[in-house]
């Protein structure tokens, strides 16, 4: 049985918009982590290496969801990208802040303002 | 004898739903309406005295009826507010309910709508007061649960403790988040690294290593017969939720810092981070296996700040 999407991904232009579910906390961490790998499949495939991750939907995540964006950050660093957020909510920019994360990404309030950000940026 | 705000910039549809709304009270009964021009005043009055429901137009000069929905909903949960809403466009419903409007009556069907609907929202809204005035009067409630070692039953407890918080008003909504990830920060760690027993350096190595170890270990004796207790303690100061694994518990003090520079690139440690930031206080028994974290409630219940208390 295919598994439940953790992600909706959707390619703009250069950039891969990887929005997260509302109900990810549902998710067992290896599902998560799972599907994070394909996400570098996909990435490596498609030669994509700008990445926005959009938190509008996601009240709030744990550390799996943190190790699964330093995971996705990580590949599109060392493909000479760059990965920035979202829309993030009141508790998951505490999150970010507390795990230091804050100052690796650019954290940006709407969509429109992400993909600017990594579509001007020349990676 | 209830008192309803209503709010409108027209003073002739302020009057029309004053004048519909008297149709409200049953016998020996009294309604109290008041009323206001916009958002902002609407609010200020909000403050000096609270109603058992607000009636509100949505388009007004400055601050608008979703806006003011909005308001209402976040500073006074207890109070319900109708919103009137024009043409009839469903859009325009949808996202009133969203802002967390009780209901909505088109305006071209006030006369047939406004007062049956504002009965059945002083009804329930009745309800949920006393419930809540009833939780300010709980002084102790416990629960402990007995997990098997099953991944699905986390996200489970962790919904039914939160909404449980929600239903007693024991905190606002992001700090209810925020006890939701320390608990299943807790609970995620009962299971992985307490009950089966996979530590965080394998994680460092590869993840599919580390989950695969987790998934072999499920169905292998001793981790497969491993339960979690969970125990939460809720007092009118705070809550206390207790979470022991049967697994030979671990050495907090061995956990790497996870704000450390040279651990920014390291997945452990952050679990336990959060836990220690959102919680109050977290301290674990001497075996390892039993973590405690308390959070005081933020904001003492009032009962007298419910609308129609004295």
């Amino acid at each position: 049985m295919a598994e439940k999407p953790v992600y909706r991904v959707e390619q703009i232009g250069e950039v891969l918009v990887i929005t997260m579910r509302d109900d990810i906390g549902s998710f067992a961490d290896s599902d998560v982590m799972h599907q994070t790998h394909e996400l570098l499949e996909l990435l490596a495939a498609t030669g994509i290496s700008r990445v926005v991750i959009d938190l509008n939907h996601t009240p709030y995540f744990g550390s799996c969801v943190l190790e699964s964006m330093r995971t996705v950050w990580k590949a599109t660093r060392e493909s000479g990208g760059r990965m920035v957020l979202c829309s993030p909510s009141e508790v998951g920019r505490e999150i970010l802040q507390l795990a230091n994360f804050h100052h690796l990404w650019a954290i940006h309030d709407t969509r429109e303002e992400a993909l600017a950000d990594v579509q001007n940026d020349p990676v | 004898m209830p008192s309803i705000l209503i709010v409108d910039d027209s003073r002739l549809d302020r009057r029309l739903a004053g004048h519909l709304l008297q149709q409200l009270p049953g016998k020996n009964e009294q309604l109290r309406l008041h009323y206001a021009e916009t958002g902002e005043e609407a609010l200020n009055k909000m403050s000096r005295h609270l109603p058992d429901l607000v009636l509100t137009d949505i388009l007004m000069p400055g601050m608008d009826g979703f806006s003011l929905v909005s308001a209402v909903h976040q500073k006074y949960p207890l109070v319900p507010v109708i919103l009137m809403t024009g043409q009839g466009s469903e859009i325009t419903a949808a996202r009133a309910l969203q802002e967390g409007a009780a209901s909505y009556v088109p305006k071209e069907e006030l006369q047939h709508e406004l007062v049956d609907v504002t009965r059945r929202v002083l009804a329930l809204a009745a309800e949920a007061r006393s419930q809540a005035l009833l939780m300010t009067r709980l002084t102790r409630c416990e629960q402990e649960f007995l997990l098997d070692n099953d991944l699905a039953l986390i996200p489970a407890v962790v919904n039914y403790l939160q909404r449980q918080l929600a239903d007693l008003h024991f905190c606002n909504e992001p700090n209810r988040l925020r006890i939701g990830v320390a608990l299943e920060e807790a609970l995620l760690n009962a299971y992985y690294h307490g009950n089966l027993e996979v530590g965080s350096e394998l994680r460092e190595q590869s993840h599919t290593s580390y989950y695969n170890l987790a998934r072999k270990r499920v169905h292998e004796p001793p981790y497969r017969s491993r339960q979690i207790r969970i125990s939460s303690t809720l007092t009118p100061e705070e809550i206390c939720f207790q979470v022991e694994d049967e697994g030979p518990g671990f050495d907090p003090a061995s956990v790497r810092d996870a704000l450390a520079e040279e651990n920014q690139d390291r997945p452990s440690g952050r679990g336990l981070l959060l836990m220690r930031t959102f919680m109050d206080e977290v301290s674990f028994n001497n075996r390892g296996n039993q973590v405690t974290m308390k959070k005081r409630r933020p904001e003492p219940p009032r009962p007298e700040s419910l609308p129609g208390e004295p």
